[in-house]
């Protein structure tokens, strides 16, 4: 008996992923497809246009709901207890629930797109979007998991770091540019810039941040390794 | 099976830089086939010691090895069957969805997880209950799913923590005859509880925490408790008057059932005479188990 990368639990952890934050997803979806055909018509809607426009404004807190209290709320609750007295590697366990969510997470776009044909009547997925989705979720999906495994409050520190990154990039960027402490806080900080919608970034800078976002991840996984999941005797 | 060394655990609070020592310097060896009780008052360091040997803490001091392996090595190869003494599962999982989910944790594959799972409804009486989600359970249940989900796994080492907390005298009863089918030559159990009465029953041996520290051993070859006066309740049927007509006994209670303190020749030949005399023995038995008067010399720092 050993199972130390629970591939058959996967199934469990997409139902899971399903029915809470794939819910909140499919909302988005109908809504999104509901507000467009009580719309007047006449006005020039694309499919990409649309689906751009939204995800834009709605990932940001999605990765939140997918990602937040990933490991955290297990060892909170002392679930961990029964999961990881079998066979189980921890690391890989949560590898494979954070894996799951980005399914899921990415799943929106398509949906998204299903929600606006409604409307445009022209069914198209732009695998911008898409890449742009699965860079958020490696970079702020990865920071929450990494948070996730040291304290309590993850998604509300990983939502802080983003809007700080945020106001710095604005600042950098439109302003006289940064100096001393802020600037290197802002080198240090996650470049979620790199995954806006709103700008195509280059090439360089996106597999920059994908690298810094498998880092956060792989340095969670090392975190859930080396640590001690209990922080008591009962808990 | 299990060997501690030197074994200490300190608690250390960062804020304000507090430290509670939890285990102090225990070393301990305990090998396949045996039942162990681990008992001790609140605060002992029970559930600590079975935190690491589950591997979910780490030891401050000293080494702990599972199989020679250190323990979360081992668990992520064997298993544990693991009963924790707060029972914690996700609450909306109904019951069969948690012995099903964990079950396929425990790495058991399709054919033979439905008969481990139908097996441990059965032991346990869950089957009214299967379909009620875990925050609809009452604490017993709680405790029986509890422990049906330790018996889902095969393995060879078995740690119970406070298993008959919250159970009805029925399935303590069930509880018992289930740990008698579990023991297996090359199974170590491990039972940690305040019911002395209990591991007395259960166990091969009991170790007896104090303060972190172990204190004694309780029970086989390193059984140490001998030849120390212990209090027996006598009962007789009417009210025969017997307070002065026992040497080398200490009476005390009242007419009908007596305590009576003293070395049991010297108690044997008291109850011989009373029964001579034609007084009716109803019952006969030591006030305290020899656990209990372990476990209160243990805990009050006496011999």
């Amino acid at each position: 008996m050993s199972s130390r990368f629970p591939f058959a639990y996967a199934p469990w952890e997409l139902r899971d992923a399903a029915r809470g934050p794939g819910l909140i997803v499919l909302a988005i979806a109908v809504l999104v497809g509901f507000i467009l055909t009580r719309m007047p018509g006449g006005q020039p809607f694309t499919t990409d246009g649309v689906v751009r426009a939204v995800a834009q404004q709605s990932l940001f807190p999605l990765v939140l709901v997918v990602a937040a209290g990933m490991v955290g709320r297990d060892l909170n609750e002392g679930y961990y207890r029964a999961y990881f007295s079998r066979p189980v590697s921890p690391p890989l366990f949560y590898l494979q629930r954070w894996v799951v969510g980005g399914i899921v997470l990415l799943l929106y776009i398509p949906l998204l797109a299903a929600a606006v044909t409604v409307r445009t009547r022209d069914f198209h997925v732009d695998g911008a979007i898409v890449g742009r989705a699965a860079l958020l979720y490696l970079l702020l999906g990865g920071t929450v998991l990494f948070l996730s495994t040291l304290i309590r409050r993850d998604w509300i520190v990983a939502a802080a770091l983003y809007v700080l990154e945020t106001i710095l990039h604005t600042v950098h960027t439109q302003g006289g540019g940064l100096r001393g402490m802020s600037r290197a806080i802002y080198a240090a900080l996650p470049p979620f810039h790199a995954a806006s919608l709103e700008r195509p970034p280059a090439e360089g800078e996106i597999w920059a941040a994908a690298a810094y976002g498998v880092a956060l991840v792989l340095a969670g996984l090392a975190v859930l390794r080396w640590r001690a999941l209990g922080s008591g005797g009962r808990a | 099976m299990i060997e501690l060394s030197g074994v200490s655990k300190t608690y250390r609070s960062l804020i304000r830089q507090r430290t509670v020592r939890a285990l102090d310097d225990l070393t301990l060896s305990i090998g396949r086939g045996e039942v162990v009780g681990i008992a001790g008052p609140n605060g002992a360091g029970k559930s600590t010691l079975i935190s690491l040997l589950v591997g979910f803490l780490h030891p401050t001091a000293g080494s702990v090895r599972v199989g020679g392996l250190p323990p979360r090595a081992w668990v992520e190869r064997h298993g544990v069957s693991y009963l924790t003494e707060l029972v914690a599962l996700p609450p909306r999982w109904t019951v069969d969805e948690t012995l099903t989910r964990l079950a396929t944790l425990s790495g058991l594959g399709g054919g033979e997880r439905q008969p481990r799972i139908e097996r441990a409804v059965a032991l346990l009486g869950l089957e009214e209950h299967r379909r009620k989600q875990v925050r609809q359970l009452s604490k017993g249940n709680l405790q029986r799913l509890g422990i049906a989900q330790a018996l889902l796994d095969d393995s060879d080492l078995v740690i119970l923590d406070e298993p008959t907390h919250g159970l009805d005298p029925v399935y303590t009863q069930r509880f018992r005859d289930i740990v008698a089918e579990l023991r297996r030559p090359e199974r170590t159990i491990l039972i940690a509880s305040h019911n002395l009465d209990e591991l007395e029953r259960l166990t091969d041996r009991v170790a007896i925490l104090s303060g972190g520290r172990l204190q004694r051993i309780v029970g086989g070859a390193a059984d140490v408790a001998h030849g120390h006066p212990v209090a027996y309740r006598l009962v007789v049927a009417g009210d025969p008057a017997i307070g002065d007509g026992f040497p080398g006994v200490r009476v005390a209670g009242r007419p009908g059932e007596w305590r009576l303190e003293g070395d049991l020749p010297a108690l044997n030949a008291a109850i011989a005479g009373l029964i001579e005399s034609g007084t009716l023995v109803t019952a006969f038995y030591p006030e305290e188990s020899r656990l209990e008067v372990e476990f209160r010399r243990a805990v009050e720092g006496t011999e």
